[in-house]
């Protein structure tokens, strides 16, 4: 059954059943692409998946939920998840000392310590910045996506992703200086 | 220059400043990831649908819904209807008026002298005698609300409270009336209801006796059972014939009003007026106001409350074995004289109670004498004196 945006939401909001399974077809994998690449685990990313459903149901129960961008309503609860989840384990920790996020099957141990340098980088911008830049270049949205989703113009997109990547290529070689 | 720069490559998604392309390359290592297990899939599915059907299931109508049927309804009651939206305020009035006003009146029902309802209480019985015209009615209303009085009175000795002395008053009024009306009945019916007074009487004596037993050393209990063994007396037709019984109660109650004979069981005033004399204090004159059916209604109540005499008027006191004992107090309640003489251990005979003869004239000494203040004599013989004066508490 195809909807189009205005009707997934009228039915969502109504918890139609056959609407909601739509949507999470329709978002999950994305979701759990954009949690995994910035976690690294594939059962946090699993987790996120799960909880930013679940909000996303207990605020239709309250009758709240978007009227329009369901895409950047579900990626801003997915973000905001991570980001807790990232200050509340201090990640940057695991990679001064004591490496314990799990590999992902397929990649070598010298690529699991790159991610984890560049997911750690990744964390020291600013949320904007690093939601910028992640669902640009690993996501492929393009400019007026993210910006709907950050609530900003374009251009301030674009301004953003550029502050983002100057930033994220000094911390990048500061740590390459210090592991040397 | 930057900026300029900056907006010239960035115009598309790919186009970076080639001094950050490298940055982006670093970026991209991150682009793999572990594939989602189908059956991750399917449980995080089936459980988030779960989860929408609980939602479904105790979710209530949003505030939208909501909101739209309270206007239906309010349409319906205010507006739907010509009539109902010129009645529907004036409803309201009357709910707010008498359903409030209703609503005190039944929840002071059941309250006690020292709760702020009771007074509410007391104007629906005082409007429920008022509208009672019927002398039978009447009766039966007095001695409903004699023993309603009496059961307040167990209820405070059960709170550990002090009954007032207005409280006593009012069950002596009650009962007053309880033992009047029948005298002006026909004989069949005099009868009849003189034997309901006599259960009345039967009835009280029986629910003072239940009282703890700590309450027994009060005052007021001594004071109470005084006058049911008096009203006892009285109602006592034992022997007598029933055509005599009319004359011999009225003798009886014109004797213990006229007289001013004290109750049996009760030590004598005069009792007090001898130790007064042998004390040096000026002689009372008159005779005191024990009667039941005084000038005063009540022998022990009667005019002002003695300060510290713990008989405030009105008001109820907590039983404290801290309570300040005034001179001549003999449990610490204070020192009413004429309390005091009631409250003895010691039985007294009614050869023993007999009064010395008074004066007819002088119906009353309480109050007329000041036991505790030499300096103020007492008033003239033969002189009629108020109830309402102070009474000291020494002696």
């Amino acid at each position: 059954m195809k909807y189009d945006q205005h009707d997934l939401l009228t039915k969502a909001r109504n918890l139609d059943e056959s609407a909601l399974g739509v949507i999470y077809d329709q978002y999950s994998p994305g979701l759990y692409r954009y949690a995994c690449r910035l976690l690294g685990d594939q059962c946090l990313a699993e987790d996120c998946v799960s909880e930013t459903f679940s909000r996303f149901l207990q605020a239709l129960g309250k009758g709240n939920g978007p009227v329009s961008h369901l895409q950047a309503y579900l990626y801003r609860i997915a973000h905001n998840w991570i980001t807790d989840h990232y200050r509340n384990n201090h990640i940057e920790k695991s990679l001064e000392g004591n490496i314990e996020m799990k590999p992902i099957e397929g990649c070598g141990e010298i690529d699991a310590i790159e991610k984890l340098k560049v997911r750690s980088a990744l964390f020291q911008l600013t949320a904007e910045q690093r939601q910028v830049i992640v669902l640009k270049f690993l996501e492929g949205w393009d400019n007026e996506s993210v910006a709907g989703l950050i609530n900003k113009p374009v251009n301030a997109v674009k301004a953003l992703q550029h502050r983002a990547l100057v930033k994220l290529r000094k911390v990048l070689l500061d740590s390459e200086e210090k592991s040397q | 220059m930057i900026d300029n720069d900056f907006t010239q490559k960035t115009q598309a998604d790919n186009e970076v400043n080639p001094t950050l392309l490298q940055t982006v390359k670093k970026l991209r290592i991150l682009e793999p990831f572990a594939e989602r297990s189908p059956d991750n899939v399917e449980r995080g599915k089936a459980q988030y649908l779960k989860q929408a059907n609980q939602l479904r299931a105790s979710v209530s109508p949003d505030w939208k819904s909501r909101l739209n049927q309270w206007i239906k309804f309010k349409y319906i009651i205010f507006k739907g209807e010509r009539n109902m939206s010129v009645l529907a305020p004036i409803l309201a009035l009357l709910m707010i008026l008498f359903g409030g006003a209703g609503a005190t009146a039944l929840a002071a029902q059941n309250s006690l002298p020292d709760s702020a309802l009771y007074p509410v209480k007391l104007l629906t019985e005082e409007i429920q005698n008022a509208l009672t015209v019927r002398e039978a009615s009447r009766f039966q209303l007095q001695c409903e609300l004699s023993n309603r009085r009496m059961e307040e009175f167990i209820a405070l000795l059960q709170n550990k409270s002090i009954p007032s002395e207005a409280l006593i008053d009012q069950w002596e009024r009650h009962f007053r009336e309880c033992t009047l009306i029948p005298l002006n009945q026909a004989d069949s019916e005099m009868i009849r209801n003189l034997k309901q007074v006599q259960n009345i009487i039967q009835y009280q004596n029986r629910s003072m006796v239940r009282i703890y037993p700590e309450a027994n050393n009060l005052k007021v209990m001594t004071m109470m059972q005084t006058q049911l063994r008096e009203y006892e007396r009285i109602f006592n037709f034992e022997g007598i014939d029933p055509a005599q019984i009319r004359e011999i109660l009225q003798e009886r109650l014109r004797e213990q009003s006229s007289l001013g004979e004290p109750p049996q069981g009760v030590p004598a005033v005069q009792e007090k007026i001898q130790n007064r004399e042998q004390s040096g204090y000026p002689a009372l004159n008159g005779t005191a106001t024990t009667t039941p059916f005084g000038p005063a209604h009540n022998p022990w109540t009667t005019g002002t409350p003695t300060p510290g005499s713990g008989y405030g008027p009105g008001g109820t006191h907590t039983i404290s074995p801290k309570s300040t004992s005034s001179p001549g107090s003999s449990n610490g309640l204070g020192g009413n004289p004429t309390s005091v003489i009631l409250n003895t251990s010691v039985p007294v005979s009614s050869t023993q109670a007999k009064p010395a003869p008074t004066q007819p004239q002088s119906p009353t000494t309480s109050g007329g004498a000041k036991p505790g203040n030499p300096t103020h004599p007492p008033a003239p013989t033969g002189q009629p004196q108020t109830t309402a004066g102070p009474k000291g508490n020494g002696k």
